[in-house]
């Protein structure tokens, strides 16, 4: 590899021109710490309360060290997104915000290398990323996208982002959006009470509302399946419980009916989909059996039910999976959909990791861009005075020659012409040289600063 | 005239073609646009091949017309229906159904006419005509939906989980569509038996009222009627009503097809 001894001057030229450029170009940093770095012990004493991230947000914006910042705390991670056109060595700078950071989050003695430190367009990639959910814990989960815009309002109401993080969130929520649209990353259900959901409304249509609900179980399992089933419009759902009062009380928040243990048999033909979420002991029997199932069939006319066994140790009998009309699923079959879907999201990672890639050279670009912006306009600038100047002067010397004014204009428009397409064509050469991506675009933009800018 | 008709029924070929060959290929996945385009330009230019050739025959006779006027009334149907209802993933089911009709209509174009031109065709045989082809076309749709739901019950059934089942509607709207359809299609097949009963007791059928197709058809409607009325009483559904329908889906097409295959059996003098 051969390399070019530099003379002094052609230095001094060089660091004149790169701090030249640091102040059009504004550093980009990212502080984090999240699940994919760190435990959860860890982890949950950054899980910064949105009083405590306008605090951080306030001291980091009061210094002249950094010129925008916004502050992204979830329960998963604690990210700051800055940018800063100070002289300062960026690590300096960072361990400066480490620092804030570890103060406000009120943890001391940190080890070395606690936070992950991003800079540039490693930054732009990982926001991106972030924005997507593709970082996320859940592969494609869109809370992240909530999370992240909050932040950036709340940052944008104490006035944290100027130009260039607005560009950078605006684009990362508009990729966040694409991949959405034109992946399949965020589809499919995830826990297994949203696959129930999703199970339900396969058979019995995208509104449960006609639906009736008997819960077997009025746990925590219980209560989570019945809000996701509330949620897709199912009312007044049945409660059966091994103690009323909690029974009653589950079937209160639900506005539905609490009903006995004793009366589930008697009751089961009403139901469109029965969900046991009991725990029961090794060995106790099942909640319900075949010939109960069987009964209720009949009686509903051969009319489909949905039954959802989310205890373990199972609270149906398997031997029902065999009646018609009658689907059973337990917990391993619902884990099996979870997996299936969690496998369909990974496939599509790597399409969406093409998107943030193309995005990512766009943003690039567009940052290339607004540091050569004012160069091509100053040499611009420069080069319309210089014709104008040259027009004017032989518009003078024209006059001598004793021309009619009718003359003169004409000669006027055909010199603004001539100049006009010298200038154009004269410059379009470095100026293209300066917007292609090139490994030597330092010296492309020392030389077109030198030589057009003055 | 005869081979710009031709070139016509060709064009609508390749169209319904390239539209099964599209969404198959997208069995799944979101259909393309392009793919409904192809399926609806087919559709123009089928009409008018087949305007073109019932106005060459002087009349719509013949089993070949009436195969591809069915095989057209059942993709316009689809087209109509397929957003309303989402059913855009089931035009894999359809298309091809169509296209074989389509096909099939091309092989018994020449077929002798059953209808003698010479008596006229007069109100009664147009109405049979018609009635039998909504029916037909409306049967068609039944059967596709009733593919769809054994294709869904057998996913959820044995947990299989294809990546189109959770994009064709939920088993019980597919149900409720199809019983809608078999209604309309029964109530279509009963006026199309009626009034070929009407032509038939007017001597203009050899073999009087017992007509076979008539007497096919009938069955078909007894098959279908019997499915609807043990929905109602027994509770028959899901994959079992399914299946019944397929099977009265597949009598009607035998029947209308043998009874105007075989010679001088189904005829209106």
């Amino acid at each position: 590899m051969s390399t070019v001894r530099k003379s002094k001057p052609e230095l001094q030229a060089l660091s004149r021109a790169s701090s030249e450029r640091d102040k059009l170009w504004p550093k980009l940093f990212l502080t984090g710490v999240s699940h994919h770095t760190q435990p959860l012990e860890f982890r949950e004493k950054f899980g910064l309360s949105s009083a405590k991230s306008q605090v951080l947000l306030e001291r980091l914006l009061s210094t002249g060290y950094v010129s925008e910042a916004v502050v992204n705390s979830t329960c998963n991670r604690l990210e700051v997104i800055w940018s800063s056109q100070s002289p300062e060595p960026a690590h300096g700078l960072q361990s400066w915000v480490e620092e804030m950071i570890t103060d406000v989050a009120e943890f001391k003695g940190l080890p070395e290398g606690f936070f992950y430190n991003l800079r540039d367009i490693e930054a732009v990639r990982h926001l991106f990323r972030v924005a997507s959910g593709l970082d996320s814990m859940v592969v494609g989960e869109n809370q992240i996208m909530g999370q992240l815009k909050k932040a950036f309002e709340q940052s944008q109401a104490r006035g944290g982002v100027n130009g260039f993080l607005n560009r950078l969130f605006d684009k990362s929520f508009a990729v966040s959006k694409e991949i959405r649209t034109d992946t399949k990353v965020g589809e499919r259900s995830l826990s297994v009470c949203s696959v129930a959901r999703e199970l339900a409304q396969q058979i019995k249509g995208e509104n449960l509302k006609s639906c009736k609900v008997l819960l077997i179980g009025a746990g925590e399992t219980g209560r989570l399946a019945l809000t996701h089933f509330c949620s897709a419009g199912v009312e007044e759902p049945l409660v059966a419980n091994r103690s009323p009062e909690k029974a009653r009380e589950v079937a209160e928040r639900f506005k539905g009916e609490a009903i006995t243990l004793d009366s589930v048999s008697a009751r089961l033909p009403e139901a469109d989909i029965v969900i046991g979420a009991s725990t029961l002991e090794m060995g106790d029997p099942v909640l319900v059996g075949e010939s109960e199932t069987l009964a209720a069939i009949k009686s509903r006319k051969s009319e489909t039910q949905l039954y959802l066994d989310l205890g373990v140790p199972r609270n149906f009998s398997s031997k029902i999976e065999n009646i018609d009309d009658v689907f059973l699923y337990n917990v391993d079959h619902l884990q099996e959909v979870v997996a299936h879907n969690l496998g369909c999201r990974r496939d599509e990672v790597e399409n969406a990791e093409r998107i943030i890639a193309q995005a990512v050279k766009k943003f690039e670009k567009w940052w290339e861009l607004r540091l050569v912006e004012p160069l091509i306009y100053g040499a611009i600038e420069n080069f319309e005075a210089v014709r104008l100047g040259e027009v004017k002067r032989s518009m003078k010397r024209l006059k001598k020659v004793g021309l009619s004014n009718e003359q003169m204009s004409e000669v006027q428009s055909a010199l603004d012409r001539l100049s006009k397409s010298l200038v154009s064509r004269a410059l379009s050469g470095p100026i293209d040289a300066l917007k292609k991506d090139a490994d030597d675009k330092q010296s492309v933009f020392d030389t077109f600063r030198r030589f057009f800018t003055g | 005239m005869n081979s710009f008709i031709h070139i016509l029924a060709l064009l609508g070929g390749v169209g319904y073609l390239m539209a099964a060959t599209l969404y198959l290929r997208h069995f799944g996945r979101p259909v393309p646009r392009s793919a409904n385009r192809y399926f609806a330009f087919a559709c123009v230019f089928h009409f008018f091949s087949l305007f073109g050739m019932t106005w060459m025959a002087g009349g719509f006779q013949g089993f070949g017309l009436f195969t591809s006027g069915a095989a057209l009334l059942l993709a316009v149907l689809f087209l109509s229906l397929k957003d309303a209802y989402r059913l855009n993933q089931l035009g894999a089911f359809t298309i091809p159904l169509v296209l074989g009709f389509f096909i099939f209509s091309g092989l018994v174009l020449h077929y002798p006419v059953q209808v003698d031109k010479g008596s006229g065709i007069g109100p009664a045989l147009l109405a049979h005509i018609s009635f039998m082809l909504i029916a037909i076309s409306v049967f068609s749709l039944s059967a596709v939906l009733a593919s769809g739901i054994i294709f869904k019950e057998s996913q959820i059934r044995n947990r299989t989980w294809h990546k189109l089942t959770a994009k064709i509607p939920s088993i019980e709207r597919l149900e409720n569509l199809g019983n809608g359809f078999t209604y309309l299609g029964c109530a279509s097949l009963l006026a199309g038996v009626g009034s070929g009963f009407y032509l038939s007791t007017g001597r203009r059928s050899i073999y009087g009222s017992a007509d076979p197709l008539l007497l096919a058809s009938a069955l078909v409607l007894t098959v279908y009627l019997v499915i609807l009325l043990s929905s109602r009483m027994t509770g028959l559904r899901g994959r079992k009503a399914a299946w019944l329908s397929m099977c009265g889906y597949i009598l009607m097409v035998v029947s209308l097809a043998g009874a105007n295959f075989i010679e001088n059996l189904h005829v209106y003098r």
